[in-house]
């Protein structure tokens, strides 16, 4: 490939997506459908943009690496074991019923033999990790039962990958050759070095990562914390891949032991850009290798093999949930969201047909059969949709069950500021996640139990991935004024439900909050200021009493002065003539306040006569 | 004549624990013509706004002071609420007329039963003895002091017992509305 042709690939790519996923969108089928058909558009058989979409498969496969890594990120090893049954149960009744029907479902419908039949079995019998997570992230369900379950049983597909890779070659007719690498270990030894990985993975995160980021922060480059990401995913990713390990399992693994680690939150944001970037291209690639020519021979044919394969998978996938116990509705939406045939069928159809258990018309036919599955999935879940909608379900409260997991405040910046609304909070048994770029601070207060994150805060992204969609409450204390009125800005637009709470630097930073229409601001130094201001009236011997009135009625009034020159900000200099008004009405008060003090004993209260 | 306008000043500094206290304020809360303040939640620093406080005792014709029973009295901001808010001037004293002709009610809650608050109960003394002060008060001011509405054994009520409760509440209030009488 020559420089111009990938930047034109690159483009061709990137333009594809920018057209059709928002017509896609806005016809309210998802951004997976809006990629697979920009890929058939630009592909060979039609515009003859993308003519290599071999090659690109293979790099944007790494989207759904990313993805998995981004999965496991979320899920901290406790969550993970609590989806045990769904895994191991669900996953494993529905991948092996889901290959033998199919299998014979395709051998009395094509009559091709055995051998055949199984493969496309097993490679119809696997889902699209890929679309079907990008489906629940898209409509908010990856957190509740259906999205659990939905992941499990992906889970366990990618774990049958292996012992399906490992079986593959009994079912060709051609002998393995002189295989060298990888594929040569003994399954044993195989198994031996994935446990080392993952035993050296777990060691790595809980005694490198911290001072590796830690170390990487402190440089404060934003962009070589992203490449510390990246290298950690491809690293992984990498090694899994030298023992012969799918590459998105291993990277899963990965993601899932560094769910504990503080700066989770910043590798999240770090990958969730690249990771939606070839996500798409990896779509596009799928719509760009269907081959029209073979549909075109035998049209007929090919969408009577989708339709079968489709009923089937949707038959037993129901028959699953329901021994699952899923209500009727979630269970059509689980059999329907995991309908279509998965990126790994790809792989398996032309390892079989380098094995010799495929023929080479019999695995483009396939891999057509499978490609046409995926553009299905978008339009059978929108035809479905108003019929699965209309039934109540208990998904509120599942929703709420998901709500215990996070936070109800977050507390942006951890300074001398920050710690103490912490240990307010803290006092009341409030949970509150915290959000600051100084790894120093953030070592000091992790022993106290506090869900610690580094990150910039003022990056909506970071705000996201600490959960600020689940929170109540935003404590802004962080030094940097700009940051901090983005940041505000930001969340009231996009998380309107989020009250925001803003340490104001100075009168400057507090006024240009409250043009935000935020007002639950404290100025950083006023009421410390106030609270010495009134110990001095006390050494001039102010009763205890007198002194903390006469500073309260200051702080009120002092208030009430700011929000009534708000709307004179803009213009500087009638400000500052009724700020001295502002100042003389201050006098006249105490003035006149002196008055009364000296009509009784106390301010206004009772005068006997 | 036209209608009757009331304000209730709510006391109560621990509302999270009182189920009558919250079923009461909210029936007096969604009474149209009634102005409901919680006062501990305005004053949380026990500054009390006087002048503000002033004009709307003057805009109303009956001030309700709705309380739990603290020590056979009153809590204490409503006690600072007497004390700064009824000044010599404005309330009583030479020009203070500004409260003349109104009404005073206390719509109390109290912990005991009602044979406690009686000469052989445990409390020795009837209620409205205990509010005497507050009697007292309003005749200073020039205003007409009703007979306290209590609701007794505020803490052992069942559900039903103090959906009856705010019933007459609301009941009380809103034959006040129309027709200028208490009871």
């Amino acid at each position: 490939m020559s420089g111009v042709n990938l930047l034109g690939t690159i483009a061709a790519l990137l333009a594809a997506g920018v057209v059709s996923v928002p017509v896609a969108k806005r016809l309210g089928l998802g951004s997976v459908l809006g990629y697979l058909v920009a890929g058939a558009v630009i592909g060979p058989y039609c515009l003859k943009l993308l003519t290599n979409s071999d090659d690109v498969l293979h790099v944007a496969e790494f989207g759904v690496v990313m993805l998995l890594f981004l999965v496991g990120l979320e899920l901290e090893p406790k969550r993970l074991w609590s989806l045990r049954k769904s895994i191991f149960g669900l996953g494993t009744l529905q991948v092996i019923l889901c290959a033998a029907v199919i299998a014979l479902v395709t051998r009395s419908y094509t009559g091709w033999n055995l051998s055949a039949a199984t493969v496309a079995g097993l490679g119809f019998a696997m889902s699209s990790t890929a679309i079907v997570l990008q489906i629940l992230a898209e409509r908010g369900l990856t957190q509740t039962a259906l999205g659990k379950d939905s992941f499990a049983v992906l889970l366990f597909q990618d774990l049958a990958v292996i012992p399906i890779l490992a079986i593959l070659p009994l079912l060709g007719t051609e002998q393995q050759n002189s295989v060298t690498g990888p594929a040569a270990m003994s399954p044993v030894l195989r198994s031996i070095a994935a446990v080392g990985i993952i035993l050296g993975l777990i060691l790595f995160s809980r005694t490198l990562v911290r001072p590796l980021f830690h170390w990487v922060a402190k440089t404060r480059q934003k962009e070589i914390f992203t490449a510390l990401s990246l290298l950690i995913v491809v690293g992984i990713a990498i090694l899994m891949d030298s023992i012969g390990l799918s590459m998105a399992l291993g990277t899963f693994l990965a993601g899932v032991v560094l769910a504990e680690s503080e700066y989770r939150h910043e590798l999240q944001s770090n990958v969730e850009p690249f990771k939606g970037l070839l996500l798409g291209i990896f779509f596009t690639a799928v719509g760009s290798s269907m081959n029209f020519s073979i549909f075109s021979a035998k049209p007929l044919q090919i969408l009577m093999t989708v339709f079968l394969l489709l009923i089937s998978k949707i038959i037993i996938l129901k028959i699953c949930a329901k021994l699952f116990n899923h209500q009727s509705r979630n269970s059509w939406l689980f059999s329907l969201l995991l309908s279509q045939g998965g990126e790994f069928a790809f792989v398996l159809f032309t390892t079989a047909r380098g094995l010799g258990a495929l023929s080479a018309d019999q695995s483009a036919e396939l891999t057509l059969v499978v490609a046409l599955s995926m553009f299905t999935t978008p339009f059978l879940l929108k035809a479905t949709e108003r019929w699965l909608r209309e039934k109540p379900a208990g998904k509120r409260k599942e929703a709420d069950a998901f709500d215990s997991a996070h936070d109800p405040v977050i507390i942006a910046g951890m300074g001398r500021f920050g710690q103490i609304v912490v240990r307010l909070l803290h006092s009341q048994s409030i949970r509150a996640t915290v959000i600051d770029f100084s790894p120093d601070l953030l070592e000091l207060v992790r022993p106290f139990g506090l869900k610690v994150y580094y990150g910039d805060a003022t990056d909506l992204a970071v705000l996201e991935a600490a959960g600020i969609e689940h929170a109540k409450v935003l404590v802004l204390a962080i030094d940097d004024v700009k940051g901090c009125l983005r940041a505000a800005e930001q969340v009231r637009k996009h998380y309107p439900h989020v009250r925001v709470l803003v340490r104001a630097r100075d009168m400057t930073h507090l006024h240009e909050i409250h043009k935000l229409g935020i007002t639950d601001t404290e100025r950083e130094t006023f009421s410390a200021a106030l609270a010495l201001g009134e110990k001095a009236l006390l050494a001039l011997g102010f009763h205890p009493h007198t002194a903390r009135k006469r500073s309260k009625i200051f702080h009120q009034y002092d208030l009430e002065v700011i929000s009534k020159m708000q709307h004179l900000w803009d213009d500087r200099a009638t400000y500052a003539s009724s700020a001295k008004k502002a100042r003389e009405e201050l006098e006249r008060i105490f003035a006149e306040d002196q008055k009364n003090l000296n009509h009784g004993g106390a301010d206004t209260a009772w005068v006997v006569k | 004549m036209s209608e009757r306008k009331i304000v209730v000043l709510f006391f109560h500094p621990n509302l999270k624990t009182s189920k009558v206290g919250s079923a009461l304020s909210e029936t007096a809360a969604r009474i149209p013509g009634v102005l409901f303040r919680d006062m501990y939640g305005i004053y949380p620093d026990y500054l009390i706004d006087v002048k503000r406080e002033q004009q709307i005792a003057e805009a109303h014709d009956l001030i309700v002071f709705q309380h739990p029973v603290y020590w056979y009295s009153c809590p204490p901001l409503m006690k600072l609420w007497i004390d700064e808010v009824l000044e010599y001037g404005w309330a009583y004293g030479s020009g203070g007329n500004k409260l003349h002709g109104k009404q005073m009610l206390n719509a109390v809650s109290a912990g005991g039963s009602s044979e406690a608050y009686s000469s052989a109960g445990s409390n020795r003394f009837e209620i409205s003895t205990f509010f005497t002060p507050f009697n007292q008060t309003a005749h200073l001011c020039g205003m007409k002091y009703a007979n306290p509405h209590v609701l007794f054994g505020a803490r052992g009520l069942s559900q039903a017992e103090i959906e009856s409760e705010c019933h007459s509440y609301e009941n009380l209030l809103q034959n006040y509305i129309r027709t200028g009488e208490l009871p």
